[in-house]
């Protein structure tokens, strides 16, 4: 077993990034590997509430992202910089997740064995 | 020895991602290393379009793969769900979704991302393009 | 201690990977510029951004782009210890001496 983060970084919808690293993500955990989820920059707004995928073209692979505990995975931290940046509060965050410094995501990246980014 | 596993994300073509990831990939295998297999995820799967035609003083990703793998035996896996859905199928995909046309051939596996992850358990190192 | 081997690729002017693996990166970790990454040194900010850091460049992105001579004067501006021209021979092996590459 291996631990992976892996981070989201592109904006839901103009890209299919943060689908493919979802799949990822998930296919990870159900392999047995230990995974961990990091969203910074604007894939921030992947956690938020109220969205319709539909009305941009897209699938909706938000939904998910309620089914994480299913799949084991626990930590989802969520970069507070980006956060205050895009002037969003956590209570606005549709799914468990911890808005934590930058410092404790560089501590994750260096905590786990592997990290792919989208 | 050590063993690699190469992720490209990079497209045949309007990226240069896919040529510094077979840069680097002749480059493990010049120092005596091992890659246990190119896996080609998001836009990268396009490598393995047969059917790229670059003008011929033009570099042509397709086929430098193909050689690669070929003269090194190096696998090179495809992520099936991300060839699908960008129009990249094999002989069998294309009969199973009743399409008439294939554009992938065999020098390029369809796998699934279990596959990533299982090389990624196994390898030293993942390095993405 | 963990060492990690930042992978960058794209110019800053399009992408913002290089300034999201600024703000995550620790002081004992690298980072190499490849592809259009290399554009950033020809920018001051950039190259103050990057003073304190160890990295290395992919020589083959430099020379197509036929900014050598460019990226040698901004070497003799930042400290030889931590600004590296490397080909790929190299970039395998630092991905080796590194625990891990992070491809942002």
């Amino acid at each position: 077993m291996k631990s992976v983060a892996i981070v989201f970084r592109h904006a839901p919808f103009g890209a299919t990034s943060g689908r493919e690293g979802l799949d990822l993500a998930m296919l990870s955990a159900s392999f047995e590997q230990q995974v961990s989820l990091i969203f910074t920059d604007e894939a921030v707004l992947h956690l938020l509430g109220g969205q319709t995928p539909e009305q941009a073209g897209a699938k909706d692979y938000l939904s998910a992202l309620k089914a994480l505990p299913l799949y084991d995975i626990d930590t989802v931290l969520v970069c507070s910089d980006s956060m205050q940046q895009l002037g969003l509060k956590a209570s606005e965050l549709n799914i468990e997740a911890e808005v934590v410094s930058a410092d404790v995501i560089t501590k994750t990246l260096q905590a786990v064995d592997e990290v792919l980014v989208f | 020895m050590s063993k690699f596993i190469i992720q490209v994300n990079g497209s045949v073509y309007g990226s240069s991602a896919s040529f510094r990831a077979l840069a680097f990939c002749q480059s493990i295998l010049a120092n005596g290393h091992d890659i246990i297999t190119v896996f080609f995820y998001q836009d990268g799967v396009t490598n393995s379009n047969a059917l790229t035609c670059p003008a011929s003083d033009e570099i042509d990703m397709h086929a430098k793969w193909q050689r690669f793998a070929q003269q090194h035996k190096v696998p090179l896996t495809n992520c099936v769900s991300a060839a699908l859905r960008r129009g990249v199928l094999s002989q069998q995909e294309a009969v199973e979704n009743g399409k008439k046309h294939w554009n992938s051939d065999e020098t390029f596996t369809m796998g699934g991302l279990g596959e990533l992850v299982v090389g990624i358990e196994k390898a030293d190192r993942l390095i993405s393009f | 201690m963990i060492l990690i081997l930042h992978h960058i690729q794209t110019s800053v002017t399009t992408d913002n990977a290089l300034a999201t693996c600024l703000r995550f990166i620790h002081p004992s970790d690298s980072i190499i510029l490849a592809g259009d990454a290399v554009n950033c040194l020809l920018q001051m900010p950039w190259q103050q951004r990057l003073a304190s850091v160890n990295v290395f460049i992919l020589q083959d992105d430099v020379h197509a782009r036929g900014l050598q001579q460019h990226i040698e004067t901004i070497a003799t501006r930042m400290s030889p210890e931590f600004f590296h021209i490397i080909d790929y021979s190299s970039f395998v092996e630092q991905s080796l001496k590194h625990n891990k590459v992070i491809t942002w």
